[in-house]
């Protein structure tokens, strides 16, 4: 019991759950809105990353839905994470801040970390499982996509996707 | 009663556009064009384009333009037909007579509509111009597709028109009758270049046969006055090419130029300049430079010694004569939603202005304003 | 409507000479433009859909343009033909 306690303790501490090794987001370089390391922590959830920019008319157009889907996906245990990949981040906050979106957000100006991922385009989603890696990746823009996104995610989370899975 | 005219046309685009199939976004654009040359010709242009898109598609169009020239020149005394009274702006020829009074104006009016239907890879468009002794019409298919990931685009169309020529006399009916017909064709090519350049070659085929001259323009050799005649067929080409390159104080800088060559034995160059600088956020300014200079006509005289010209040809039309031309001014765009609180109407609004020099070898000038509006729904 | 395409066809075919000198020219840029480009993803097209950097421009104004201009010079044609676009998916 003390030692559960103890681990406990210990994981809100360090501020989460570590990433697995071979997660996307491990050893990528996500700036915040200040342009400061992004020190954002999966809390052990299933994590949609949505990878955007404002020069990117099917980005603008998705994001709304995008955003309602992440809000529903937090009662089941989810996350939503957005990375602007503009070369000028405070492009990205300032589109943020208009649509009054208030939650996670990260920045990969010019895209030089994602395109390591192999993004090619956007808008792309991922889809990480509670240790960090990629379960599915979504494409594209249009009818079907937050369909698709929504039955992955709670997939991922009703598998209870982790460690060893 | 242009602006009524103007109105009506408007509506009942708005009318056609209001079927279901058509329920995409709309955007409405009206300009004013004012065109006056160093002899007194003023030339006014208002125009409506409407442009609906395909509901529940991204790749279907459809637009409607309607524009209204009105053409005003200032009465001189000369010879019926002869190049100093001709109108060189609208197509709108002008029917002059001996006895034409110097205290009034010239007016003409030339109406035009024109429009587009497109579809995914495919377009098709349609041309009128309606004046009272020449009518215009055309009719053009075009085929564009992105290739290499939008790295490319490559695009080919084609036009036919036809045109009816109806000279009018001095008491205002028509004295003749002739036609013309032109078929052209455009090979293009877009390429992006790199990560901030882009660049395009297009080749232009075309071929007029017909009448192609002034129906009221006559000629003065050594010995008298005759009628002008031109061949009644010429074929074109011209191959052109820019480069467009952005560079991160957000402007960019674009350079072309075009090679001109026709069976007429007319051969052009044109070299264009252009800057463009985001100013604020959002504003845009353009300068821009265009210098062209031609070659004459094979059959192009100063003077003529006798009726017979060169081959049976003769022609007072300058602008088959060596010439060359110097165009500059500056554009503004500016996105205008917010500055005249319109975004609880539109979705989008935007103003601009232009104001540009012409001028020629030929002590010809002019000056042209624009200015517009385009909003969306 | 189908004579004037056929005269025209066989126009070109005859003036060889004067259009193959230009389609020439055009190939060779084709092949030196497409060789010396690199391959832009569209995650990499930031520059390229910038405002400043649309090729097409303004069509109201071009066609405008041309209608006066072919009016006091000798010459038409010349204002290119498709663009690219966002390579948005």
């Amino acid at each position: 019991m003390i030692r559960a306690l103890a681990v406990a303790l210990a994981l809100v501490i360090g501020g989460g759950v570590a990433l697995a090794a071979d997660s996307p987001l491990a050893g990528l370089n996500l700036v915040d809105r200040h342009g400061a390391p992004y020190s954002g922590r999966s809390q052990g959830q299933v994590t949609l990353v949505g990878i955007w920019a404002t020069w990117c008319p099917s980005c603008r157009e998705e994001l709304p839905a995008l955003i309602a889907l992440g809000r529903e996906l937090e009662r089941e245990g989810g996350r939503l994470l957005l990375v602007s990949v503009d070369r000028m981040p405070e492009k990205g906050v300032r589109h943020l801040a208009a649509i009054g979106y208030a939650g996670e957000a990260a920045y990969d100006p010019g895209a030089q970390s994602v395109r390591r991922l192999g993004i090619q385009g956007i808008p792309t989603v991922l889809v990480l499982d509670r240790s960090g890696r990629e379960r599915d990746r979504v494409v594209g823009s249009g009818a079907g996509i937050c369909a698709r996104l929504r039955a992955s995610a709670r997939a991922v989370i009703q598998s209870g996707g982790s460690h060893g899975d | 009663m242009f602006i009524v005219l103007n109105i009506i046309v408007i509506a009942l685009a708005e009318a056609f556009l209001a079927a279901s199939a058509w329920a995409g976004g709309e955007t409405i654009d009206f300009r004013w064009h004012h065109f006056a040359d160093n002899q007194g010709t003023h030339v006014a242009t208002t125009s409506f384009d409407v442009e609906k898109a395909w509901a529940g598609s991204n790749d279907g169009r459809i637009a409607l333009t309607y524009s209204l020239d009105q053409v005003s020149m200032p009465a001189i005394e000369g010879v019926p037909g002869s190049q100093e009274l001709l109108d060189a702006v609208t197509t709108a020829s002008r029917p002059v007579s001996a006895s034409y009074q110097e205290s009034e104006n010239y007016e003409k009016q030339r109406h035009q509509l024109d429009g587009a239907l497109a579809r995914g890879d495919l377009s098709g468009t349609f041309y009128l111009s309606f004046e009272e002794d020449w009518r215009a019409h055309q009719v053009g298919l075009a085929w564009n597709r992105e290739v290499a990931q939008s790295n490319a685009t490559v695009g080919l169309e084609g036009t036919f028109g036809w045109d009816h020529i109806t000279p009018l006399g001095e008491d205002g009916s028509a004295v003749a009758e002739d036609r013309r017909t032109s078929v052209s064709a455009v090979g293009s090519w877009a390429q992006t270049l790199d990560v901030r350049t882009q660049s395009r070659l297009s080749l232009e085929l075309g071929q007029v046969s017909g009448f192609q001259g002034n129906p009221y323009r006559s000629v003065r050799t050594d010995s008298s006055i005759v009628a002008e005649s031109h061949p009644r067929h010429r074929l074109r080409s011209s191959l052109s090419g820019e480069i467009l390159r952005y560079f991160d104080t957000r402007s960019s800088v674009r350079l072309g130029y075009r090679l001109y060559r026709d069976d007429w034995r007319i051969q052009s160059h044109t070299g264009n300049l252009e800057f463009k600088q985001v100013m604020g956020e959002t504003v845009i300014l353009r300068y821009r430079y265009r210098y062209y200079t031609q070659g004459g006509a094979y059959f192009y005289r100063d003077q003529y010694p006798d009726e017979n010209g060169v081959d049976g040809y003769l022609t007072s039309d300058y602008k088959l004569a060596p010439l060359s031309s110097n165009l500059f001014g500056v554009k503004l765009e500016i996105p205008a939603l917010d500055l005249l609180h319109l975004r609880r109407v539109f979705s989008a609004a935007d103003l601009n202005l232009k104001i540009e020099r012409y001028y020629t070898s030929t002590d010809f000038s002019a000056g042209i304003i624009e200015t517009g509006i385009e909003v969306g729904f | 409507m189908v004579t004037s395409v056929a005269m025209f066809v066989g126009r070109v075919v005859r003036r060889a000479r004067c259009v193959g000198r230009a389609g020439r020219i055009g190939a060779v840029l084709v092949l030196v433009l497409s060789a010396g480009c690199a391959r832009v993803m569209p995650i990499e097209r930031e520059m390229l859909s910038e405002p400043v950097m649309v090729l097409d421009g303004d069509p109201r104004e071009r066609q405008h343009e041309q209608h006066w201009v072919e009016t006091l010079e000798g010459s038409t044609g010349g204002y290119g033909g498709a663009a690219g676009g966002c390579a948005c998916y």
